[in-house]
């Protein structure tokens, strides 16, 4: 019996060391594609068009939103809060620790792992099924030149941008709540924003983006290739994509956490 | 000129042989339809030329060059001489007809002007008897018989060496399997090298110069129509017997 067990374990630990090899595979392919992609771009360009319109353009009122309502809320609670300290100033660098350190990034990436990387799995995985993959392939085009590098340039490009109209929307929010309740001088309040907001925050805010965008695309059409004879695969390569996303997504974000703030 | 030749080519799937050691050179300039029973391998074979799937041991090569090639360059050169029609058109969803077209075409014809590009399109709508009003619809919006054509466009408009065609006549109404075997029997005449697999034996059987005819992953024989034909070999005398029964 533990001989069994042990052989399970064995087996199980083989199995996730090859598939993690097939990943690394697939990534290095990416990377590669990824040099030559202007070759391509006659064919390609439109992809990355679409998944930039797809990806950055109708996700925005989604972002803008989200952004305004967390920065009020952080200016709700946290001015009610340390105002009964007399530390009301604190807010300021709260402000930016939560919205560009933290959630600006983090945010948008989820936003975008459930609505495009959810989407490009999908797509991939049916492609794959409709025999479209084989399509390309017999044409002479890579997939992962043709579909994958254009909707990783897209995501990672989307994200970026993306992370900017957060920043901005979240930070605005925060003032227009605050000028509700409790009116601070436009000036006021963001000079002593600026005041708070250093130059790593920013690099840092642009490391997660690029990062998070790589990964989460890479992730999703990784997924969606792997999609083999059925339809049925489909939602769950889709639902793996997803989680693998978001892990690998809070991974890089503790990464990077440890690795400039401590 | 495309020679393909097939050197001790085995292809596995999940750990099964669906293609065992196969060695043979495809009849150059001639049509050679593709005989077996499912689970032959008779799918397999042109989808190894066409570059969709690679051996799993041995090599196929084109023109002196292996399949395996991983130099972009090569694999471009190859794959603009060979054409492969997909039973259902394989057409990109999300892409319009003239996009799927132009996918091959602005891949492979870069040296043709746009002017050139659109009069080739042209041509060819017109052959295949579409109406350019088809160029932006979504292959959802078309029929099959409209897909199969549109897919066969998108082969022919590279102007390849070798077609290799996977069921032509499957989803077709008989006006578009006329033009089909139309363009078949047009790239018999410009002696392009062809390979078919098809369950509509009546019809493509005739227009066949060479059959090579497939069981459990082996070639049990590969000669001119007419010596398959009077094959003394039970398993090529039971496969064709059972496509007539169908």
């Amino acid at each position: 019996m533990i001989n069994a067990l042990a052989q399970n374990i064995g087996e199980s630990i083989v199995g996730w060391v090859k598939l993690q090899l097939q990943f690394l595979t697939f990534l290095r392919q990416v990377v590669v594609e990824f040099m030559v992609f202007y070759r391509e771009k006659q064919v390609s360009y439109l992809v990355l068009l679409r998944q930039v319109l797809f990806t950055g353009y109708q996700a925005l009122s989604l972002i803008v939103l989200i952004a305004i309502a967390i920065g009020g809320l952080i200016i709700l609670e946290g001015y009610t809060l340390l105002e009964n300290f007399g530390q009301s100033d604190l807010l300021y660098g709260i402000l930016v620790a939560v919205i560009t350190r933290e959630l600006s990034s983090l945010i948008t990436a989820f936003i975008i792992i459930a609505r495009s990387g959810n989407a490009i799995a999908t797509e991939l995985g049916n492609m794959r099924v409709n025999m479209e993959i084989d399509a390309l392939k017999s044409i002479g085009l890579s997939p992962i030149s043709y579909l994958v590098v254009p909707r990783t340039i897209g995501v990672v490009v989307s994200l970026l941008v993306l992370n900017v109209y957060f920043n901005v929307s979240g930070l605005f929010g925060g003032w227009l709540v605050s000028s509700w309740f409790y009116p601070i001088d436009f000036n006021v309040f963001f000079s002593k924003l600026l005041a708070k907001l250093t130059l790593t925050d920013i690099v840092i805010s642009v490391v997660k983006s690029l990062l998070f965008g790589f990964f989460i695309a890479v992730i999703a059409s990784y997924q969606g290739l792997n999609v083999r004879y059925a339809t049925t695969e489909v939602p769950q390569r889709t639902i793996l994509a997803v989680v693998q996303s978001i892990t690998v997504v809070i991974l890089i974000n503790i990464g990077i956490a440890l690795l400039f703030y401590t | 000129m495309s020679t393909v030749e097939f050197s001790n080519v085995s292809f596995f799937s999940d750990g099964l042989a669906i293609i065992d050691e196969l060695s043979f050179i495809l009849p150059e300039h001639k049509l050679t339809a593709i005989l077996g029973r499912p689970g032959s391998g008779k799918i397999v074979v042109p989808k190894l030329i066409g570059g969709i799937l690679l051996p799993s041991k041995g090599s196929v090569v084109i023109d002196g060059e292996d399949s395996k090639t991983t130099d972009d360059g090569k694999i471009k050169q190859i794959r603009s001489k060979i054409s492969y029609i997909f039973r259902n058109g394989g057409l990109i969803s999300n892409l319009g007809v003239e996009e799927n077209i132009r996918l091959s075409l602005d891949f492979h014809c870069q040296h043709l002007t746009e002017s050139e590009k659109k009069a080739r399109i042209s041509w060819f709508l017109k052959y295949f008897q579409l109406p350019e009003t088809i160029l932006p619809k979504r292959p959802a919006n078309l029929t099959r018989s409209e897909q199969k054509l549109v897919g066969f466009i998108r082969g022919m408009i590279i102007e390849p060496e070798v077609v290799l065609i996977d069921e032509p006549l499957e989803n077709c109404e008989p006006n578009s399997q006329r033009l089909v075997l139309n363009q078949i029997m047009e790239n018999k005449s410009k002696g392009l090298t062809q390979t078919i697999i098809s369950q509509s034996l009546e019809q493509i059987l005739p227009i066949s110069d060479f059959i090579l005819v497939l069981d459990k992953g082996k070639i049990i024989e590969l000669d001119t129509r007419e010596n398959i034909l009077n094959s003394k070999n039970t398993i090529t005398h039971n496969i064709i017997l059972d496509y007539y029964m169908v």
